[in-house]
């Protein structure tokens, strides 16, 4: 039996068609305060308490421990009141942002690359902080399974639920692809969704023509796959950037830069008031 | 047919009694239109995070802990007051890296060493807390169903749940091909279900387990393609899911996907079903059956409770004696650096 984690099926995504919330610590949260707001809250605690099922411990429940150990012990055993301070300005936002940095730079870079490109991998596409569909959902979702019950319609409307753009979508596949589109496409409305699935399904010659590549090239592994695989990827690299340099560059400058001012600061205000006693 | 050893493009073809697979072919030397190359940078980028995501979050906490925390701080602490003192701040740099590579890491894996230790006890204490719910209600059905338990073996007991599953999961659904499909599918389902009882899961080598975990994932995510539920025609969100049992307000109590769930039944065929079937019954054999699948269930909820607040306390007592292995005497860096910036910052005394 693994230790870590044993899904390997990404552990973002357990949310299910009839809504099931799944607390694994993406909370949407922009700021610091909703974070500690939701973690301490009774749901969060028993959901901490009954550790789920992704990762051995849960991100929530390493911030509980790294507060009050981490913090705590440091606090305790720091030898004067210019650690404690370091302690506080460095590791309480370092603390955060290992834990919720990544899915939290990452899942806003996401549902805005989602909005420009047209490629649909959120696993809610109405909520940023169910964080992006696993690899083997985009899987699912951007090869076309003969298997499939609802057909080609079917599948076409699962990507417009997911707010993805049909469009922008199949145009990728290739260079032939796109032209056919464009050639079906006479009155230059094909990027409202709803008016490209009429157009496509209407029964018409040209349409069953274009379907029917579409449903070949889709069945196996296509560009539109790759691309969004590559963008929900990109997302996360986004995400691992931003935290590593927040965490690495920013935060330790800033620290080494409020202990000298501080202290060139009660200096020079120690000199005034020796000079002013003096004086006087 | 032996169901374990049907690779995945054959299952529909051995349900629909047809024995003719078609295989994509291309003939050598002519390259597919289409063909969408395998190498590229854009692969690679992709398949590194498919790998990490994998792991899971320790690996995520590993990375950004090692390149933003360690190696930034270290390297700061070196540099600190390289202006002043015209050399390598050698004791700072040895506190941090102390300090971070200790702490970091070690949060983690002390409670993966606890939880793996209670895992390997007592294996249902790894399911989830609905999942474990759902499971009982499911028991308790099986149970009515069965009044004569003490003459079921441990085999039958688990074949009776898994088909039970099936029924509650899948039972709304209908199959283009009428009945005979479903009764198909619900055969493989319960073969392969069943099946994870008997693949021991080794430690390390889990190679076996996993492999037929995935084909058991393909069966529920073509169950879920081919079904339909009549007056719905949507393709399904997530196609490789099963949704156990519904509480009142009609949402499923757990959501697992087949892999997990072939893990978790074979969790709870190992732990609840050997101990179920080895009881004695009398006469009120099934209250005293759904009593003891009602009390283990509390029990391993409560284990998890416990383990996890082990946890807690665990890292706690580390992280409070860590700092006796990283600290270097009596003034830390941080105020030996105030002390140079105290003497820069105020004017020449006399005195």
């Amino acid at each position: 039996m693994k230790i870590n984690n044993v899904s390997s099926i990404s552990n973002n995504n357990l949310t299910q068609n009839a809504n099931l919330k799944n607390n694994n610590g993406n909370n949407n949260v922009a700021f610091k305060g909703n974070i500690l707001k939701d973690l301490f809250s009774k749901e969060g605690l028993s959901n901490v308490l009954t550790l789920k099922r992704q990762g051995p411990m849960g991100r929530d429940l390493f911030i509980y421990n790294a507060f009050v150990f981490l913090l705590g012990t440091r606090f305790i055993t720091s030898r004067d009141n210019n650690e404690r301070r370091e302690t506080l300005v460095r590791d309480v936002p370092s603390i955060i942002l290992a834990v919720k940095g990544v899915p939290m730079f990452a899942n806003a870079c996401a549902s805005q690359i989602q909005k420009m490109t047209g490629f649909a991998f959120m696993a809610d596409p109405n909520k940023k902080s169910e964080g992006t569909a696993s690899y083997g959902q985009l899987e699912d979702w951007y090869k076309y399974n003969k298997d499939l019950h609802s057909g080609f319609n079917g599948f076409c409307q699962r990507l417009v639920d997911q707010n993805g753009n049909l469009n922008k979508i199949f145009s990728y596949l290739n260079g032939d692809i796109k032209k056919d589109i464009k050639t079906l496409d006479k009155n230059n409305e094909f990027s409202d969704n709803k008016k490209f699935m009429n157009k496509l399904f209407d029964g018409s010659e040209e349409s069953n023509a274009l379907k029917g590549k579409l449903e070949e090239l889709l069945s196996k592994d296509n560009k539109a796959l790759k691309q969004a695989s590559f963008l929900k990827t990109g997302s996360a690299m986004v995400g691992y950037a931003v935290t590593l340099g927040l965490l690495g560059i920013f935060i330790p400058k800033l620290n080494i830069a409020v202990t000298e001012k501080l202290n060139k600061d009660k200096e020079a205000k120690k000199q005034n008031a020796a000079t002013a006693v003096k004086v006087s | 047919m032996k169901v374990a050893s049907v690779p995945k493009t054959n299952l529909d073809a051995c349900v629909c009694g047809n024995s003719n697979v078609q295989h994509q072919s291309v003939k050598l030397g002519e390259t597919p239109k289409d063909s969408v190359s395998f190498s590229g940078v854009k692969d690679k980028a992709t398949g590194l995070f498919k790998w990490i995501d994998k792991q899971g979050f320790f690996v995520e906490f590993l990375i950004v802990d090692t390149i933003s925390m360690i190696c930034p701080r270290v390297l700061v602490g070196l540099n600190r007051d390289r202006d002043k003192t015209g050399q390598y701040n050698y004791k700072a740099a040895a506190e941090e890296a102390g300090r971070e590579i200790l702490s970091g890491p070690s949060m983690n894996l002390i409670p993966m060493g606890i939880l793996a230790a209670v895992s390997a006890f007592k294996p249902a204490s790894h399911m989830n807390k609905g999942t474990l719910g759902a499971f009982a209600e499911l028991m308790n059905k099986v149970i009515d169903k069965s009044p004569s338990l003490s003459k079921v073996s441990k085999d039958d007991l688990n074949t009776r749940l898994a088909n039970q599953l099936f029924d509650e999961s899948f039972g709304h659904l209908s199959f283009a091909n009428g009945d005979k499909q479903k009764l198909k599918y619900k055969q493989t389902f319960t073969d392969l279900l069943v099946g994870s009882t008997k693949t021991t899961k080794k430690f390390f080598n889990t190679g076996a387990f996993d492999r037929n975990a995935e084909e058991f994932e393909s069966v529920v995510t073509e169950i879920n393609n081919k079904g339909f539920v009549k007056g719905e025609d949507k393709a399904s969100l997530h196609a490789n899911s099963v949704n156990l049992c519904k509480n009142e307000k009609g949402e499923p109590l757990a959501s697992l996907t087949g892999k997990e769930l072939y893990e978790d039944f074979h969790n709870y065929s190992k732990d609840v079903m050997s101990k179920l079937s080895e009881l004695k019954f009398g006469s009120d054999s099934v209250k005293k059956a759904k009593d003891f699948v009602r009390d283990i269930s509390d029990a391993r909820i409560a284990l998890k409770t416990t383990s996890a607040i082990a946890a807690f306390f665990a890292v706690g007592t580390f992280l409070l004696y860590l700092p006796k292995l990283y600290q270097q005497g009596k003034v830390s860096p941080a105020e030996e650096s105030a002390k140079r910036a105290k003497a820069e910052g105020g004017t020449n005394e006399n005195k």
